[in-house]
């Protein structure tokens, strides 16, 4: 069940919904264009911004170069893992303190304001004040990468249980549930979909950070943030173009595998 | 008085929980169980941050970042909105754009650092790009919901009384989609700044970013942490900023049913 059936999709009756074979040719016809257009651009010489980005021949050249010399997949490990480590650190700490701040409210009113203020800065300016805590390596990324991934995570936990049915919990109290049961079958269960909403905000923020963070590690294998930095240093364009693309799909196409996985909970989703 | 305290006690907790934080840094350091040269202190970070303020450094400092992003923002507002009216009204456009709109938001542009330097030169015109392009898809997607969330009644009860398709896109689509437009440019603007400060860090020549890398460079870090503060609040205000506005705009609106 979509929500939209209640409001109506106004695309539903406006123009015609399009053709489900249009949602694959569209995006594709897309593509072809952009690419077949950016090697034009560059390659008939128009100066200006195109003068100085690499044409589509060479960024996949130069992604192929990597690949097959063997720095890509290397520094893309030591992304993954730092990446990896980072958010199952924010997963440990954020849920449970999601939860606990759903539940108590005198818990929240101490930690909510800190935790704001966190919010709205930019965590990467933090990653000069973890370089002088904690070296230029991988301690420092990975903690960048936490405080990234653990604000969308404990913002969700929060909400999930607080947005949990008043009703439940007075009906499972009035059959005599008692604090560890209720948590246990009533809230926690109610609460899936918004902690996995959660994750997939943090995943997303994580992988954004992870390469950012590593943009300060300037020692070789440092990860996908140290070879940008590297070819970006000497002005070599291809590789940069490369490197960036790559992350973006690859955090696109893990967002898309999160919202698959977050669906399939939808179900437990409170009834509003 | 009891409910008065009920409704103080978030602000008192808020207050205590941030003093005891500020106090707990002031008594590793002056315990001695962390070294003052690692984490500073709050006295010497207000004391070194005064005197930035006393000097005009700090407004030195400030001035081009405001500059940077105001344009950036605005851009991206003004960009964001418009592609994302278009892509809401025209599914199949939305579709198109579709594998872009997605890369675009979730690429790191920060790296993309040098292309823009080659381009704009080193400085304000570069991470005004940066910051933009951080933000623009976010404001995008938004816009995009917004239209297509629009109540299909409303749009059909105005087309039964013979408005134009100009007049229900004016009059329909683009005040009712205001709110979810609001919630991505309160969202936009954490991004701009985050671009704006990236931009400077690694690509400036001036601004909030470039002093805290310079002071981390000669190992000033009272007033590395200072500035890095002064970003926090930045955050802080200009998020706040953008809900009260946020209120503000969605005042008139009535609940759907």
């Amino acid at each position: 069940m979509t929500p939209s059936t209640a409001t109506g999709n106004l695309s539903g009756f406006r123009l015609g919904r399009p053709r489900p074979s249009e949602t694959v040719v569209l995006p594709l016809i897309t593509i072809a264009i952009t690419i077949g257009l950016w090697q034009l651009l560059t390659s008939i010489g128009l100066g200006g911004v195109f003068k100085d980005i690499s044409n589509p021949v060479d960024v996949g050249r130069a992604g192929w170069k990597m690949a097959a010399n063997g720095t890509l997949w290397p520094n893309a490990k030591v992304s993954i893992d730092d990446f990896a480590i980072g958010f199952a650190l924010s997963a440990v700490v954020g849920v449970p303190l999601g939860l606990v701040m759903g539940w108590s409210k005198i818990v929240r009113e101490f930690v909510e304001p800190p935790l704001m203020a966190l919010n709205s800065m930019p965590k990467l300016a933090l990653m000069p004040l973890a370089i002088v805590w904690l070296g230029i390596g991988w301690h420092s990324v990975v903690a960048i990468v936490f405080l990234d991934s653990l604000i969308p995570v404990t913002i969700n936990g929060i909400a999930g249980i607080r947005e949990v049915d008043a009703k439940l919990v007075q009906a499972s109290r009035s059959f005599g549930a008692r604090r560890l049961m209720l948590f246990t079958r009533v809230l926690l269960p109610s609460a899936t979909p918004a902690i996995l909403t959660g994750l997939r905000h943090g995943i997303s923020r994580g992988v954004g950070g992870v390469v950012t963070a590593q943009l300060f590690v300037s020692t070789p294998g440092g990860g996908i943030g140290y070879l940008l930095i590297f070819y970006g240093q000497s002005y070599v364009i291809a590789p940069v173009i490369f490197l960036v693309l790559l992350v973006g799909v690859f955090a696109y196409l893990v967002n898309v595998a999160m919202e698959r996985l977050e669906r399939r909970f939808d179900s437990w989703r409170p009834q509003r | 008085m009891k409910r008065s305290f009920l409704a103080a006690r978030p602000y008192v907790f808020g207050t205590i929980s941030f003093a005891l934080l500020v106090g707990i840094w002031q008594f590793l350091v002056s315990d001695g169980i962390v070294r003052k040269f690692l984490i500073s202190s709050p006295h010497a970070v207000v004391v070194a941050m005064g005197h930035q303020a006393g000097n005009g450094e700090l407004w030195r400092t400030l001035e081009p970042s405001g500059i940077e992003f105001a344009w950036a923002l605005a851009l991206s507002v003004a960009a964001g909105v418009v592609l994302g009216l278009v892509t809401g009204w025209w599914p199949r456009i939305s579709l198109a754009l579709g594998p872009l709109v997605w890369i675009g938001y979730s690429s790191p542009f920060i790296a993309l650092g040098p292309v823009f330097i080659l381009t704009f030169g080193l400085g304000k015109d570069s991470v005004i790009a940066i910051a933009f392009l951080n933000a623009v898809f976010v404001i995008m997607i938004n816009t995009e919901r917004g239209v297509r969330n629009v109540d299909a009644k409303l749009v059909q009860a105005a087309r039964s009384f013979g408005a134009h398709e100009l007049e229900i896109f004016w009059k329909i689509v683009l005040p009712a989609s205001l709110p979810l437009v609001m919630a991505g440019v309160r969202n936009a603007i954490g991004r701009v700044l985050a671009g704006v400060v990236l931009g400077e860090l690694f690509y400036g020549r001036g601004g909030v970013g470039y002093s805290l890398s310079y002071y981390q460079g000669i190992y000033r870090n009272d007033l590395m942490i200072g500035y890095i503060l002064v970003i926090g609040l930045l955050g802080v205000i200009l998020t706040q900023l953008a809900l009260v506005l946020e209120r503000r705009l969605d005042s008139w609106r009535m609940e759907p049913s």
